[in-house]
């Protein structure tokens, strides 16, 4: 039994109890989860300032016409990560394919059978871009699947001062 | 009074997942709601009322989530609460007499059957067996100000590439807000304190004036904070956001240096629910397929040991009255400090769970009660208020849009998105964009099932989307039912949209899921139509297929 309830209550969320599952679902929970949504994309989004998470879907046969491009066997090709850093300013819109261009990249390299992939990056406050896909043994990146962006919140305080006012008023508004 | 020096805003967030299980005859899940009950709200209703009755000046806001709301009108679950009130009491008849030839615990026995009595006969008298009644007539005397937050808890900084989720979490809650309230809610409760820029948008259409962050989201604002976090900053949107108060949640929360972890309040984790004969139990646990939590627990904290002395109630009420002096004491000289350089009365936000008080601090309630009548008191240097009352006074503020975060460990999303719960994102995702595009498909006016099968869509999504199901994952603790209520909503959704686009809906399907997820009656689900979205839409346009 634990005896230090002070250092037992949780910060947040309410979660008395030992908790078992409850009575089975009318809904058979043996069935699948669904495996596929059908739709070939790449989704980004920020954990924290240094860390983001992406998570994809794709067709056996895009995988293998990549394979196929990047012209290797399957033990050769290493999935990867292609992270794009845009900047702090962020790319202009509809403008990703240049920005993504000219912007520093890196690869991330993926386990074999990975759907989603946690990882680190150097610049927090930053936009960044992926794209998932396989990196062959000559060093070519044949893409799958391209990310939307994702901006991690910065890690400190804003160096821009301003005073401007805004207040309230039954709709959006600025005094200003 | 003399003039405050400036305001202290006490914020409860209360929240519960919806945790109704129609097909069994007791879940444990529901004792969540029935402790919370009986040790939180209906406690907590009663304290504010005897404040309002002895007319102390005081404000406090209360956040009750729609889930909540939603089990607090549901009349399964209310039957089931007033049964098991009757079983506590009949339990508690049996403590006093099995302690009867033991002083020390038969005054405590006496106090849980005079506690449990009391709440039964509140419940079930003064407030009509609906609680909600009891707090919206605190609302009209002016004491109290509820809020909303999220329609089932979602957390929102992992919904940006959905940002039609978002939308819909916001929009749905301030509509129940008014469907039961009977007024637009004037501001809203981030689920988590979870903020991400222009989120803000959501709530000003929905017509909520502020909302609350950690504190860093403020101080990392762009631009800078001029105010720091003692008073708020207006996003573009007009929408104000206030900050949390570090200090003040440290000496409630901080296990180190909280006020609960002292030795003579009561110990959580010690409870005859799992100590004494199951049979002996059974007025409680009687219906419940394992050992679970009764309320009756009879020793105090005593310290780091396993050994641990008798509870004494007047103990640990005279120790939650220096608690709550020194809580007054130190507010005010920390608002005496600010207001000495800051260009306006500076407001100190002290956001906490509610079920922080009565339910795991049992003395919490106490504490806050003299909280507020002590700084009603002339001398305390300062005022309890509300955010609309601070805006009320001042209604101009710095804009600025605050930074991404949230008041989970690590303060951003670590605790909602990491390896334990991350592959629920491709459902959440999926599912947010499957329902928006079912919103496009079926515009209205749709025939009767058909409408009834898309908003129960949007339930089930909304549902799955809850904050407490990652939560439980990544925190370790019946795991086991967080996956099976993510699956079962994932799949439940899955049905509802498969008969949609192949035209195969049934009665049969739909009445079998409005039964088993019956919240939010007038729930709209157009209002998943009603946004564009970007992010989705460049993640299709971007895909790289096949020549």
């Amino acid at each position: 039994m634990d005896t230090d309830s002070a250092r037992r209550i949780p910060r947040h969320q309410h979660q008395p109890g030992e908790g078992l599952p409850a009575p089975e679902s009318p809904i058979n929970l043996s069935d699948q989860l669904p495996r596929s949504y059908g739709v070939t994309r790449c989704v980004l989004q920020a954990r924290d300032p240094r860390w983001l998470h992406a998570w994809w879907e794709a067709s056996e046969a895009e995988w293998s016409f990549a394979l196929a491009r990047v012209g290797a066997n399957a033990a050769q090709a290493t999935p990867v990560l292609r992270v794009y850093n845009l900047g702090t300013e962020g790319p202009p819109d509809l403008a990703l394919a240049s920005a993504s261009a000219m912007a520093p990249w890196w690869y991330v390299p993926l386990g074999q059978f990975a759907d989603a992939w946690l990882f680190e990056v150097p610049v927090p406050g930053c936009y960044y871009r992926v794209e998932v896909g396989l990196l062959g043994p000559g060093g070519a990146f044949v893409p799958v699947a391209a990310s939307n962006v994702a901006q991690t919140p910065r890690a400190s305080p804003c160096g821009l001062a301003s005073r401007r006012p805004s207040a309230w008023s039954g709709s959006i508004s600025r005094l200003a | 009074m003399a003039e405050p020096k400036g305001y202290l805003c006490i914020v409860l967030h209360a929240h519960l997942p919806y945790v109704r299980h129609p097909e069994g005859k007791g879940a444990l899940e529901e004792m969540w709601l029935y402790e919370a009950m009986t040790e939180t709200y209906i406690p907590l209703y009663m304290m504010l009322k005897r404040l309002a009755d002895a007319e102390v000046p005081h404000r406090i806001t209360v956040s009750l989530s729609p889930t909540l709301v939603s089990m607090f009108r549901d009349q399964l679950l209310m039957d089931r609460y007033r049964q098991h009130l009757d079983g506590l009491t009949e339990l508690a008849d049996r403590e006093v007499q099995r302690t009867a030839s033991l002083d020390d615990m038969n005054a405590v026995a006496h106090m849980y059957r005079d506690m449990f009595r009391e709440v039964r006969d509140v419940f079930t008298g003064e407030l009509g067996g609906d609680i909600t009644k009891g707090f919206a007539s605190l609302a009209s005397r002016g004491t109290v100000e509820l809020i909303t937050c999220a329609a089932t808890h979602g957390y929102l900084p992992l919904m940006q590439v959905c940002p039609e989720a978002a939308r819909a979490q916001v929009l749905v809650a301030a509509a129940e807000h008014r469907r039961v309230f009977g007024s637009p809610p004037k501001g809203m409760w981030l689920p988590e304190c979870g903020y991400y820029p222009h989120v803000d948008e959501f709530l000003a259409e929905a017509g909520a004036r502020y909302f609350f962050v950690e504190s860093h989201g403020v101080l990392n604002a762009c631009p800078a904070p001029m105010r720091g976090l003692y008073a708020p900053i207006t996003c573009p949107s007009g929408v104000a956001a206030f900050a949390r108060d570090v200090e003040s949640s440290q000496q409630v929360w901080s296990a180190d240096h909280g006020y609960p972890g002292d030795p003579v309040y009561r110990e959580f984790y010690w409870d005859i629910g799992f100590e004494l004969d199951e049979d002996y139990l059974s007025p409680v646990l009687g219906k419940l397929p394992a050992r679970a939590h009764t309320g009756f627990k009879y020793h105090r904290i005593t310290g780091k040991t396993n050994h641990k002395e008798i509870y004494c109630p007047s103990a640990a009420r005279d120790r939650a009255l220096v608690h709550a002096g020194n809580f007054v004491f130190n507010r005010g000289r920390q608002i005496e400090h600010l207001a000495g350089f800051m260009d306006r009365r500076p407001m100190v936000v002290a956001p906490y769970d509610a079920e922080l008080f009565g339910h795991w601090w049992f003395e919490g309630i106490v504490f806050l009660e003299h909280v507020l009548r002590l700084a009603a008191e002339p001398g305390s240097g300062f005022a309890t208020v509300t955010a609309s009352d601070y805006l009320g006074q001042y209604p101009v503020s710095q804009e600025a849009v605050p930074s991404m975060s949230s008041w989970g460990y690590g303060g951003y999303s670590e605790v909602w998105l990491s390896q334990e719960n991350d592959w629920i994102y491709r459902h959440l995702h999926s599912m947010a964009w499957r329902m928006s595009e079912l919103a496009r498909r079926f515009p209205p006016p749709q025939p009767p099932l058909v409408a009834r099968a898309l908003a129960q869509a949007a339930r089930e999504l909304m549902l799955a989307q809850s904050s407490d199901w990652a939560f439980i994952m990544k925190a370790g603790t019946c795991v086991d039912y967080a996956v099976q209520r993510t699956a079962s909503h994932v799949l439940r959704f899955d049905s509802l949209y498969q008969a949609l686009v192949r035209g195969e809906i049934s009665e049969g399907l739909v009445r079998k899921l409005e039964e088993a997820d019956n919240l939010f009656p007038q729930l709209d689900y157009t209002v998943y139509s009603g946004v564009l979205n970007p992010e989705a839409l460049s993640a299709t346009a971007d895909r790289i297929t096949p020549a």
